[in-house]
């Protein structure tokens, strides 16, 4: 071993105390409270426009946790699953808050999971905008129609139809395609360069005070 | 010395000419601490939005808080804005209405430029880019809060509450 890489190794491993994507993600306040549970709702519906744009999202979303530093709260699969279970609109809703930390891990490893799908997200929106303009159905486009397919099947499989909202996406594909439109939308601009902190800013609104 | 910045994306092109501070003027990439002029074209449009200052600055605010209420659904009231070039967007028909009052008010038409979700999203993006630029403009500030609950709005189904200007046709 060269004198330099002894140095090296002998030289204590400091941990930052917090992940660096977080610190641009303020607490608003909220300090050691658990957040609204219309943040894990909204969250892990992004998370499932993710999961239909992308074959084996929950494969990618476990290997964002550790490009981000984030395997601490985020370890393995069943603890992804139980963050995400946070959202009331599951069939196994947890009835338990995610902690600020949670969130902000959930947001920041969506939101660089979104960047890297910008081109297909792009791609999708401008066929839905071009197919509308000559009124046609979003079906005549093979990779939106099977955007919507995923992601119908996805929420049919992992929502509570005995939830009433839940009950009425699932009685309506429009209004659960219309759901899944408006999801993207949303993905467009988490793919920005202030990407996570506008979604972290969005999902407080109206929750602080 | 001039300098000209360019945030370049598919569908909006905000460029801002201004003046580096001399001692700044020798640097790799120099300080544009003043702004002289900045325009925002939009692909396929022949209406350019320019002014100085004020214009970047309402520009700014009003862009980001709209990109907001887009996001969280939640109306936003728009930033106090300076007397000249007041900019504000509004949601029309599933577009976004961005009206530009160029000069002071009564001196010109207002300019209205409709905007798919596609245009709005580059111009926020062209913003944040400028504001991530601590080479540009750093007196930008983009200070935007969470908005208070009294703001929140009974329950209703997620595709009103998460994104109402989603929900409408596309342009």
């Amino acid at each position: 071993m060269s004198d330099s890489a002894r140095v090296m190794s002998d030289l204590p491993t400091v941990e930052p105390s917090q992940p660096l994507v977080f610190e641009t993600l303020s607490d608003f306040g909220f300090g050691d409270r658990p957040c609204p549970s219309a943040i894990g709702q909204k969250l892990d519906l992004l998370l499932l426009a993710i999961e239909a744009l992308q074959l084996g999202g929950t494969e990618y979303m476990l290997a964002m946790t550790q490009e981000l530093g984030l395997p601490k709260i985020i370890r393995n699969r069943v603890v992804l699953w139980r963050l995400r279970c946070t959202n009331p609109w599951r069939h196994s809703h947890s009835r338990r808050y995610l902690s600020l930390d949670e969130a902000r891990a959930l947001a920041a490893v969506l939101t660089h999971l979104a960047r890297r799908l910008t081109a297909l997200i792009r791609q999708l929106l401008l066929s839905e905008q071009k197919l509308r303009q000559k009124g046609l159905p979003l079906d005549n486009h093979f990779r939106l129609a099977n955007y919507l397919d995923q992601f119908r099947s996805h929420f049919r499989s992992r929502m509570n139809p005995r939830r009433a909202k839940v009950a009425a996406y699932l009685e309506s594909p429009d209004q659960l395609n219309q759901l899944a439109l408006s999801l993207l939308n949303q993905l467009l601009f988490c793919t920005g360069t202030a990407g996570t902190q506008r979604l972290w800013l969005s999902l407080f609104d109206g929750e602080v005070g | 010395m001039t300098i000209r910045r360019q945030y370049l994306l598919p569908n909006c092109n905000l460029i801002v000419e201004g003046l580096s501070s001399q001692d700044e003027s020798a640097a790799d990439r120099p300080l544009l601490a003043i702004a002289i002029n900045v325009e925002c074209h939009f692909q396929g449009r022949q209406q350019i939005l320019s002014g100085g200052k004020a214009f970047i600055q309402n520009l700014t605010a009003a862009a980001s808080a709209y990109a907001q209420e887009y996001l969280s659904g939640l109306p936003r009231s728009q930033e106090p804005q300076t007397e000249e070039d007041r900019v504000q967007i509004q949601p029309r028909e599933g577009r976004h209405c961005l009206i530009w009052q160029p000069g002071s008010k009564g001196q010109a038409q207002p300019v209205e430029i409709e905007l798919a979700t596609m245009e709005l999203f580059d111009l926020v993006e062209a913003i944040d880019q400028l504001a991530a630029d601590r080479q540009t403009l750093p007196d930008l500030q983009l200070s935007l809060e969470p908005l208070h609950r009294r703001h929140r709005r009974p329950e209703e189904p997620l595709t009103q509450r998460a994104a109402p200007l989603a929900m409408a046709p596309p342009g």
